[in-house]
């Protein structure tokens, strides 16, 4: 059941009309019928695996929380009685048992999406055919893995009480909207939200509905559309050299962009329905001016995901510290500080390359980035020396969109590895980017399946989510001015928590008139019935045979 | 009082979002309407014309595909016999679907006698096409027996790769289909050399050109099993006819068959006489002989008659139900002056248009009619 079917539409419909005519004590209950009933009909067969992770992760969790608790409460009734030395040895002694614990959990956690995403593709690089017939991977295997690791992580750092509900911890990981592509929810931010009955709020369906319409747009009439495009090249590697291999590296971006976006768009409008505030995953990512900031607004929750339990993890770890000070004896202080920091930068690369597979072309996918990134660090004051001697003052628009502009590009070729069909193809797109193209332009435009129509409805409704990200940008920055942060990256860490809603917009749009606001939905609502690229394809050709 | 103004804010906002869901449903219509698509070619006129008949006033109805569509003119069966049917053919009709036609036609019409044509009996579900159930559904009032159709089209198809939308959705709003028609490179050219008569399609373009076929000798031994969901379609068209009062006739019209093509239409000719309905077959060389056709100049390619072979069919065929099935002679009766006019206009349209292309074909045709 795809998101963009009318199948998932009458689905939600049917979820909502039952849930808001539940007792809110009981609402609970519908949103985990239905998450299961959900996941049953999309992956009924692999079943199991979410259940173990969800069980095992719960009483992981509610053992390490019990063990905590018990530690602080014995330290405090008896402190009078022990000795500083002895509470610490107290402490240690709970501090293994719950490390155990968390060890043994993560273990299987981890272990269940290695095999099944991983595993098997690395026995056959190496030759080895243990499993006969297709493996099934899970739905949502490594959103709803990543989820539960980071609750169990959280409530090992004391940051939150375990869970006490399985059945309720269980619509926590398997939260039907967000079970596909997320965003990967923190359990202090959603599970209150969905434990607790929501009662019935015009708003929020309005809401709702004003951002899965929204989704349904770049989905529909972007991404699909450019996807036929972008399709043609990456399969057909092998046929193409210059101009189109450029675009197509350069619209994958887009698509890729508007899929994902749109995707999570419409699963947090589908929760906004029931008034359930998902965390935004995307904040305009193409606005921004370097690769780190583009991996600040790209994919949010997974970028903080591996931010707190990866990159703090290793670069504040003792071993690494050691290490960066040996660096700063060899490599002078500045390069030494920044060690521990490219350490972590490839670890935490790694894992978003490899968050779509584990083939050779994903791992070159992160350490491309990390690289990227630790270069544009260690070149950081020659840059600012260049542009000195430049004459270029570093606040200038057209710097800044050339910055932009030079972002974009360097994501896009990155993304001729996350792509490409293997390792050969993506090394072959790379080496063709540079050879011209021979057939001629009108051929290589004729096998893209996009007309010229296509291409005029692609470039309005690209300029259309142009012009709302430019507004939504303004708006943010402006909320951020008010409210004391400062715009960039730094704060870009507060804003999982609070301002990851797309609050800003929705208030611009309210103060708009009715006549207004209806006949921009209208609109939108038009051009995705007419330009989405969706149901059984049309094509002309069969309607002109004539031989019957 | 707060109650009081919760109460009147709900039923503010439950106004408004049905007001907005109605114009939301507006649009949809609307453009359901305006892109919705009919193929013009084959069946858009035959079916609109058809329920655009005077109630009851149709007594044969011929079902089948194109070959059906250009086969029997009838026109001319009314102007000689008085035979006053109607084609309700499309282009490679489904034959899984000729029950629901059946009971389409049974709505407005109470005729005296079907006939269907076999050889869509001979298509295995691989061979069905999504477009010619477009040709049909497309066309089709939306009703329970549309919704019955879609079902059994759907899981007819079920496991092939023939392009059938598996929801079945497409067939019931075919805006899911046909929204992206607002793109002009995307729109089908239409032939503007095709005239309907009663059913009858006269396409000008291709119905007057001779084509040599070389038809297999045949032969009643040579049996070869169709595909199983074909059989059980053609089984519960069968059980289907038991029940209903008008009489059916099944033909096979005269074509060139290969040998696999006249082992299945055997085998479906013996489902049928053993369940006590005629097949009327004219593979047999003597049967075509008998029509008066001949392999070199009666038909335009190797599965259809051309219009001096369809005028030879017609001449057959009508007398034979007229004789065999009771169909009566309406000629003289003033409900029937439409298939006159169709007539009128056929003559006209032989004289004026048709034939100034195509003078071997009228001296051929001429040669007929005296």
């Amino acid at each position: 059941m795809a998101f963009t079917s009318l199948a998932f539409l009458i689905f939600v419909t049917a979820v909502v009309i039952v849930y808001y005519l539940t007792p809110d004590r009981h609402k609970w209950i519908v949103l985990l019928l239905a998450s299961y009933g959900y996941y049953l009909q999309a992956s009924a067969k692999s079943f199991a695996f979410i259940l173990v992770t969800t069980v095992v992760t719960f009483y992981g969790a509610k053992y390490i929380d019990r063990e905590d608790k018990a530690q602080k409460a014995y330290a405090k009734a008896h402190k009078a009685e022990l000795s500083r030395d002895e509470r610490k040895a107290l402490k240690e002694a709970a501090n293994k048992k719950k490390k155990r614990i968390l060890t043994l959990v993560l273990v299987i956690d981890f272990g269940i999406l290695i095999v099944l995403k991983y595993f098997r593709y690395y026995l056959e690089v190496l030759g080895i055919g243990l499993f006969k017939g297709d493996i099934l991977i899970p739905l949502g295997i490594s959103f709803y893995t990543f989820q539960t690791t980071a609750y169990l992580i959280d409530v090992y750092r004391s940051k939150y009480d375990a869970d006490t509900d399985l059945a309720k911890f269980a619509l926590f990981v398997s939260f039907f909207p967000q079970i596909i592509q997320g965003p990967i929810a923190r359990h202090d931010q959603l599970a209150k939200q969905l434990y607790e009955g929501h009662p019935f709020r015009y708003a929020n369906l309005a809401h709702g509905s004003q951002l899965m319409l929204w989704g349904f747009f770049k989905k529909l009439v972007i991404a699909d559309r450019i996807g036929l495009l972008v399709g043609e090249v990456f399969t057909d590697w092998d046929q193409y050299t210059g101009w189109p291999v450029i675009l197509a590296a350069l619209c994958y971006s887009i698509q890729l962009y508007m899929d994902f976006s749109g995707g999570v768009d419409i699963a947090r409008g589908v929760a906004q329905l029931m008034g359930i505030d998902m965390t935004r995953n995307f904040r305009r990512p193409y606005f921004g001016d370097s690769l780190e900031e583009f991996w600040h607004r790209w994919h949010i929750s997974l970028s903080f995901w591996t931010r707190d339990y990866i990159f703090f993890t290793v670069a504040l770890s003792k071993p690494i510290g050691n290490l960066g000070k040996k660096a700063r004896k060899i490599f002078g202080d500045r390069i030494g500080k920044m060690v521990p920091v490219f350490i972590g930068n490839y670890l935490v690369f790694l894992c978003i390359g490899m968050w779509q597979g584990g083939e050779l072309q994903n791992v070159c996918y992160g350490l491309y980035n990390a690289t990227v990134i630790c270069l544009a660090d260690i070149l950081e004051p020659y840059f600012v020396k260049w542009l000195k001697v430049l004459h270029i003052n570093p606040s200038n628009k057209a710097w800044m969109a050339f910055k932009m502009i030079r972002t974009y590009c360097i994501v896009s070729f990155g993304r001729i590895f996350s792509n490409g069909k293997s390792f050969k193809a993506s090394i072959h797109m790379i080496k063709s980017l540079f050879i011209p193209y021979t057939g001629g332009f009108m051929n290589a435009y004729k096998e893209f399946a996009l007309t010229k129509y296509d291409y005029l409805v692609l470039a309005v409704a690209i300029f259309v989510v142009f012009l709302v990200s430019v507004k939504q940008e303004k708006l943010y920055n402006a909320k951020q001015a008010a409210s004391g942060g400062g715009g960039g990256i730094i704060e870009m860490a507060g804003d999982e928590e609070g301002a990851g809603t797309d609050a800003e917009m929705r208030e611009y749009l309210d103060k708009k008139s009715l006549a207004v606001r209806w006949g921009l939905y209208i609109l939108l609502f038009t051009a995705v019935l007419l330009f989405g690229i969706y149901g059984p394809s049309y094509d002309p050709a069969v309607f002109i045979y004539r031989e019957f | 009082m707060a109650r009081r103004k919760g109460k009147k804010l709900f039923t503010k906002n439950a106004l408004k979002a049905l007001l907005f869901l109605c114009i939301i449903a507006a649009i949809t219509l609307f453009f359901n309407h305006v892109l919705g698509f009919a193929d013009a070619e084959h069946t858009e006129t035959i079916m609109n014309e058809f329920y655009e008949q005077e109630e009851n006033s149709v007594d044969v109805i011929y079902f089948g595909s194109s070959a059906t569509q250009r086969a029997f003119v009838q026109p001319v069966a009314f102007h000689n016999d008085g035979i006053a049917g109607y084609s309700l053919a499309c282009g490679s009709q489904p034959f899984v679907l000729t029950k629901y036609i059946m009971e389409e036609a049974l709505k407005t019409q109470k005729p005296k006698l079907f006939i269907v044509e076999v050889r869509g009996a001979c298509k295995p579900p691989e061979e069905l096409w999504d477009v010619a159930v477009r040709r049909l559904l497309d066309n089709m009032k939306l009703s329970s027996t549309k919704i019955d159709a879609v079902r059994d089209v759907v899981e007819y198809a079920e496991g092939t790769d023939t392009g059938i939308d598996e929801t079945g959705l497409s067939y019931i709003f075919p805006l899911l289909k046909y929204h992206g028609r607002w793109n002009p490179s995307k729109q089908p050219k239409y032939f503007t050399n095709i005239d309907y008569y009663k059913g009858y399609t006269m396409d000008w373009g291709v119905c007057f050109k001779c084509t040599e076929i070389h038809p297999l000798v045949y032969t009643e031994d040579n049996i070869m099993p169709i595909h199983e969901k074909t059989e059980k379609a053609l089984i519960e068209l069968l059980d289907y006819c038991d029940t209903i009062d008008t009489k059916v006739l099944f033909v096979v019209s005269p074509y060139e068959a290969s040998e696999k093509g006249m082992g299945k239409i055997n085998y479906a000719k013996n489902i049928i006489e053993s369940r006590g309905y005629e097949v009327l077959n004219f593979l047999p060389a003597e049967q075509r002989e008998m029509l008066g056709l001949n392999d070199k100049d009666s038909y335009y390619n190797r599965e259809h008659l051309n219009y001096n072979g369809s005028l030879m069919y017609t001449d057959y065929l009508s007398k034979y139900i007229k004789e065999n099935y009771g169909v009566p002679d309406r000629r003289g009766d003033s409900k029937y002056d439409s298939w006159e006019e169709q007539y009128d206009r056929l003559v006209e349209n032989l004289d004026t248009r048709y034939f100034v292309n195509y003078i071997d074909m009228m001296e051929i045709v001429n040669q007929v009619r005296r």
